[in-house]
């Protein structure tokens, strides 16, 4: 996917671990972790505007779009 | 998702007792035409009449004529009889007995290898839904499978049956004794019936197959979106 979720290093820039940031978001640790290792193919505004409030950033700070050629 | 309901555990309860059931039958059939035969061939159980197909025979105009009181000649005509061809399997004509032997063989092994392979299916699919899968990768092949096998199962019926009415016919042919009378075989009935609707649920089945494998591409993105 060209689409990829910067979650790990925004995570690690707030301190923030895996299993807190579920809790915080209230999703599974299963689905957090499909969305950190870049397995998602789709993100749900709900999960994403959890994420912006947690996090304390922008959608644009989470998503990035890498041009594979 | 787990089913309220039993339907599909009395299905593959069913549909396993069939399937074990044609198992029987292709024993029983290879007791009848290879060990009974083998084992006592004075034995007469087995010999029983055997149809062989249905012929046709058609009359040439005027051999045979039907009388309506006022009906011209020519407006009522017979133009042919059909009867079924019966033959001893057992019989003193070794080629005969070999051409009955040959049907009862051919159509009860085609049958029953395609019924098996159908009730296996059957059985795998309801087994998948009583686990709660229904759109899966092995739902979508035994689906697309199932339509396959009908389908050529169809065409393989048909080429048997093409190829053992040629064989019949030639062998009538020089045995027929009538005059003015064309003897023709009537192939597709008795042999291996050619079922259209069979053929129509086939392709069904592959439409099925194919609604199947865009249900798993949607529930596969589905399970990726968080």
């Amino acid at each position: 996917m060209p689409i990829r979720l910067n979650l790990d290093r925004i995570m690690l820039e707030r301190k923030m671990s895996l299993t807190e940031l579920a809790e915080r978001v209230d999703i599974t640790l299963a689905n957090l972790s499909i969305l950190k290792t870049n397995k998602a193919k789709a993100v749900r505004f709900s999960t994403l505007e959890a994420l912006c409030r947690e996090l304390k950033c922008q959608p644009g700070d989470l998503l990035e779009f890498v041009d594979k050629e | 998702m787990k089913l309220s309901n039993n339907l599909p555990g009395n299905l593959r309860f069913l549909f396993g007792f069939l399937r074990g059931f044609t198992i029987f039958g292709a024993v029983v059939v290879f007791i009848v035409v290879v060990l009974i035969p083998w084992l006592a061939p004075h034995n007469t159980a087995w010999k029983h009449m055997d149809v062989l197909a249905v012929v046709r025979l058609d009359f040439e105009p005027g051999v045979y004529r039907v009388q309506a009181t006022k009906a011209a000649v020519g407006d009522v005509a017979l133009t042919e009889i059909r009867g079924s061809l019966a033959v001893n399997r057992a019989s003193a004509d070794a080629e005969l007995a070999v051409l009955s032997c040959w049907l009862f063989f051919l159509r009860t092994t085609v049958e029953l290898a395609f019924y098996y392979v159908c009730l296996d299916l059957l059985w795998r699919l309801c087994r998948n839904v009583e686990r709660g899968e229904i759109f899966s990768e092995s739902n979508t092949r035994y689906v697309r499978n199932l339509g396959f096998a009908i389908l050529v199962y169809q065409a393989v019926a048909c080429a048997a049956g093409f190829w053992y009415a040629r064989l019949i016919d030639g062998f009538l042919q020089h045995r027929i004794v009538a005059e003015g009378v064309k003897l023709r075989l009537h192939w597709g009935m008795g042999v291996f019936p050619l079922d259209v609707s069979l053929i129509v649920t086939g392709l069904l089945l592959l439409a099925l197959g194919e609604v199947f494998r865009q249900g798993l591409a949607l529930k596969k993105e589905n399970e990726l979106t968080v």
